[in-house]
Parts: C-alpha cells; structure tokens; sequence
C-alpha cells in the first residue's frame, strides 16, 4: 500500500474523531457570537459614557469600543469553550488522578532513580487495594466515577435534549451502600418523569440492577438525584430496639388457659359424619316410598364468600 | 374480653415502670436500603399495609403494637380474625375481636361513639385535635385481615356497616387520637364487593407494600402510577420476605425493612407491659366449636 493511501486513511480515521458533537459546535459558535454583541455593545456605550466625562467624546468612544470589546470577547470566550469545560468536568477525576500520578512520579524521580521511584509509587498506590477495608472503599468511589459516565453514555443514547442537543450536567457523586447516588442538573426541555420512563434503559446502561430518579431539592426543578443500586442491604434480620427497653425481671404471666382439653388437631380426628348434616325425611306421597334424606355437606368444598365470590386467597 | 385491674404481685420488691413513650413519638419502623433507621410519627395519621401471604405485613404490625403497647398513652383495639397474629396482644388490649363480625360491629360503634364525644369535647375547647398535653389515651386501632370483615365473615349488611364504621374511624378519628392500622393480602377493588372500598382505601395517609405478585396490587396500595415510576412491590425477590415499600413523609415511596421480634421476645415484652399496666391476664379462652361455624352457615344459607 502506498505512502500517501496510507497517510490518508490515517487522516480520514483521525478527522473522525469528535470530542465535541459538530451540531453542538455550531450551536455554540452561534451563541458566542451573539454573546460577543449582547455583552460588547452595552460595555462600550457606558464605558464611553462614562469615559466621556473625562476625555473628549471621540476618544471617550475610541476607550469603550476596547472596553467593550475585551469584555465581550471574553464573555464569548467562556460561551464558546464551555463544551469543552464540560468534558474536562465530565473527565476531571481521571485528569486530577492522572496528573497526581505524573506529578508524584515526576517528584521522586528526582530524588530517587527511576525504576525505584515507579516502585514505590506502585507501592503507595497499589498498597490500599490489598487491604479489604480501603479496597472496598476505594472500589465504591472507582464506582461513582464509572458510573457518572455510564450515565453520560445513557443521556447520549436515548434522550433527546434540548434543541441545541446539550444533555443534562452530570454532577458529582458519592457511594452508598446500595451502589452510587449522582445528582444532575436537567436542561431546558427535559422533565424528571423523562427519566422516570426511562429507569429500565438507564439500569442496563449503567450495568446496574435498579435505577431510582428523585428530585434533589425542594427550590429546583432541574436538580435531580439518581440512585444506582447495585446490591441488596436489605437481607439481614433487623432487631427491634424495644427489646432493649424492657429490663427483664417482670414476673410472668399465667398461661391461656383452654376450656377443656384440645383434639382433634389432626385430619384423621375429624370425620365427615361430625361436619355434615341430614335434612329431614320427606313424607311418603300417592303410595310412593319416601325418598331417602339426601346428605349433604354443611358448607361447600370450596370457600366462596356471600356473592358467590372466590375467597380463597385470603383463606 | 377487657382487662381487670390487679394487685402487684407480692414480693416482687420493686415497682414497674414504664419506659415513658408515647404514642406522640416516632414509631421505628425498621431500615431503609440505605442503612439509615426509619422512624415515623402515627399521631394523626392511619396506615394500610398489604401483601401476598408470608410478605411480611405482620411484622410491621407487631412493630406498631410494640410500640403502642409500651406507650403509656396509648390503648389497643386489636381485630385479628386469624386471632394469632395480634393474638400475643390480646393481654394488654383494651379490646381483642377475633372473627367475630357480630363483636366487631358493637366495638366499632362503641368507638365512634368515642369519637363523637372527642369532637364535642374538642368543640367545647376550641381546638381542632388533640395533643399530647391533653391526657387522653390513644387509641391504635389495628385490624389484621381486613378481607375477612369486609368479604368472608357475617352478611351483606354486616360486612356493609363494618366497612361504613371503618371508614369513618380512618375519616374521622385521627386528629381526636384514634389511629387506624389495617393489614391485607388482597386490595383489589375489581371485587364484588371490594376487598377495601376505594373510597376507605385512599383514606390512609400511609401505605406500606409489601410483596406483590403484579404491578396492578401494588400500585393498589400505594396509589396509581407508581409502579410506572419504578416504584413497585412486585420487583420485591420473594426469597426476601419482611421488604416493603412505605408512603410516608416525604411523598416517595422507599424499601424498608420492618423490625423482627420472635415469640419469646414477643411474651416478654407482653408480660412487662401487663406488669406496669396492672392487667388481669388470667383469661380463660375458650377451645374451637366442633360445630360449623358462623361463616360456614352464612354460606350454606
């Protein structure tokens, strides 16, 4: 395969990447330039203004278009980088843990050689993980950072957003000990009963048994707070606490006492003669013999309520 | 049956006392998945708890009862048709029905009349309900088996008042210290006639579900919708009985977990409570009739 064939899949595969969807982009173009006029223009017309009470009013205009423009400009700075703010919040944990590391790594190899500032470094990080305490715990916040990004991957799977295709702000995160609890902040155009619909897909995204939505605060609307479980805490017994309330010296009672003695506990003590009953013979008509008196049973077999109604369940 | 007063017993060499709660307080309910401990406030509120057989209902009953039992301001009115559940209770109750519907109408009514002269009372004072102040006892009403009231046991027109009187004991009764807690192992309203009436089901503040075989039971409990939420009781794993959802304070439902006691731990607190109470427990209980009973001849009828 030739150089430049090969150069240029390289380039096609690289000018695929997008850290930034492209439709968000144009959206964010747009609005950092809106922000640059909205914010420009009324900078410069009072920082003339005032300006002029100083200076002749050309130059008092000459200042405001740079004031205006310095604080427009940076105001469509931050419009026009905030996508990319997002991602390195989305990402923040691993860049503050990957730099730590370089930080700390870069820190003992000058004291240090090399290979042995990687081991002990491997040490310190490493050490936690072999004893179960901090490695459960280690574990859980592992959990709440994967967890924030699986519920990105949701969001961008299935839902629709707003018009400008942002997704709601994932928060922060902190483990409980069902699994994690995220708060996130909806945008425009998306309700908490869309998440509500949606805690089944959000489960299986977020490799998680349940998912539960709840709104996080009485004030916003937007502040929602997500439960991921991932286990069952409640399997153990739960003692009551007023048993420990009671001291244990009060006297005991007599016990019930039955009038008569108890039988018949068993199905072979009770036979079919002591629960049916015989209805009354008939008299004997026109020469006739009189029919035998028909047995029949006290209730029906089956439980059936007043209306003729299926009360089994109950029974 | 109601209690006896009787003397303390001689050479005992010191005296019982109570451990001062009150129906006022918070009742532990258990835990939540979370781990943190659920407490909530029954004063002015009455609670409906369902479930399939084996859920777990009763557990939560006997936690209630726990509690009610050891409140000094607190009397128990316990309607047990299956007369072991609640049976433990019988002791220290001020009243005990078992499937006697016939009992059960006359103490219902004996409560309302209650309830009236509360209102009269409280009219005279120039309040709206009572309070912890005020030294009159509440009553936990608790009804185990509401199914067997309302649909199994007695005639149309009996099952009829029983649920009219109940109804008005849930409507009425909280803010003049009468607290309903009803148990049940099917909602349904589709019935003819329903299990609970609609319209005395949604007056229960508080609900606890436990499990449920479909969404449909579920949501029966705590109110439509809620199993489209993800909030239901059938995604409950029956190998883990005693799990609920409870629809409390807060508005949403949560699982949690109520307090178990076993028998001994049961006794012992009944026996504590009778001792500080000054109960006459020596009932004489009398052994099943070998006769068909009332319900078996309504249905020969």
């Amino acid at each position: 395969m030739s150089k430049s064939r090969w150069f240029s899949g390289l380039r096609r595969r690289t000018a695929d990447v997008n850290v930034i969807d492209p439709g968000l982009r144009r959206s964010v173009r747009r609005r950092a330039g809106i922000a640059l006029f909205v914010v420009g223009v009324p900078v410069w017309l009072i920082a003339a203004m005032v300006a002029a009470a100083h200076m002749h009013v050309i130059l008092a205009l000459l200042l405001g278009v740079l004031v205006g423009a310095v604080a427009g400009f940076l105001v469509a700075a931050v419009v026009f980088v905030w996508p990319v703010v997002r991602v390195i919040w989305h990402w923040f944990p691993e860049i503050t843990l990957a730099a730590s590391l370089v930080l700390s790594l870069d820190m003992l190899a000058r004291v240090i050689p090399g290979p042995f500032a990687i081991l002990a470094l491997a040490v310190v990080v490493g050490g936690p993980l072999g004893v179960p305490y901090t490695r459960r715990h280690l574990l859980a916040w592992a959990w709440c950072v994967i967890s924030r990004h699986r519920l990105r991957v949701c969001f961008n799977g299935f839902l629709q957003g707003n018009r400008d295709g942002s997704l709601p702000l994932i928060l922060i995160a902190r483990p409980t000990p069902v699994g994690e609890r995220v708060w996130v902040w909806l945008r425009p155009g998306l309700s908490l009963s869309d998440l509500q619909d949606r805690t089944e897909q959000i489960a299986v995204g977020c490799w998680a048994n349940e998912v539960t939505v709840h709104k996080a605060s009485d004030k916003y609307a937007a502040l929602l707070r997500f439960d991921i479980k991932r286990r069952n805490t409640l399997t153990v017994t739960v003692q009551s606490p007023l048993v420990d309330v009671i001291p244990g010296d009060a006297p005991g009672r007599p016990g019930p006492v039955v009038d008569g003695d108890v039988t018949a506990l068993n199905l072979v003590d009770v036979p079919a003669a002591s629960v049916t009953e015989s209805e009354p013979v008939k008299p004997a008509k026109n020469g006739k013999p009189a029919a035998p008196a028909p047995v029949k049973p006290a209730r029906e077999p089956v439980a059936v309520g007043v209306d003729g109604d299926d009360v089994s369940d109950w029974i | 049956m109601s209690p006896t007063a009787l003397a303390a017993p001689s050479g005992s060499g010191c005296v019982p006392v109570g451990c001062g709660l009150s129906m006022f307080d918070p009742i532990y309910l258990g835990i939540d998945e979370f781990g943190h401990p659920v407490y909530e406030t029954l004063a002015y509120k009455n609670l409906l708890t369902g479930g399939e057989p084996g859920s777990g209902k009763s557990t939560l009953l006997t936690a209630i009862a726990a509690h009610g039992a050891l409140a000094d301001d607190c009397r128990l009115v316990l309607f047990d048709a299956k007369q072991v559940e609640l049976g433990p209770w019988r002791d220290v109750a001020d009243e005990f029905v078992d499937n006697d519907i016939a009992a059960a109408i006359v103490l219902l009514r004996r409560l309302q009349r209650v309830l009236d002269n509360r209102y009269t009372w409280l009219l005279a004072q120039r309040r709206r309900k009572i309070t912890r102040l005020d030294d009159l006892a509440v009553y936990l009403v608790m009804v185990d088996e509401l199914a067997a009231y309302t649909t199994t046991y007695g005639t149309k027109q009996q099952q009829e008042e029983f649920a009219v009187l109940l109804r008005d004991l849930v409507a009425r009764g909280r803010a003049c210290g009468i607290i309903v807690v009803a148990a049940t192992q099917r909602p349904s309203g589709a019935d003819s006639p329903p299990i609970i009436p609609a319209s005395l089901r949604d007056l229960f503040a508080y609900r606890a579900a436990f499990r449920c075989t479909t969404d449909d039971s579920s949501d029966l409990i705590l109110g439509r919708g809620w199993a489209s939420k993800g909030h239901t009781a059938a995604s409950i794993s029956p190998e883990n009985p005693g799990v609920g959802l409870l629809l409390a304070e807060g508005g949403m439902p949560y699982l949690f977990k109520p307090p178990f006691m076993t028998d001994p731990q049961i006794h012992n607190l009944v026996d504590h409570v009778a001792w500080t109470r000054g109960v006459n427990t020596t009932a004489v209980h009398t052994k099943p009739a070998a006769t068909p009973t009332k319900a078996l001849e309504v249905v020969a009828a």
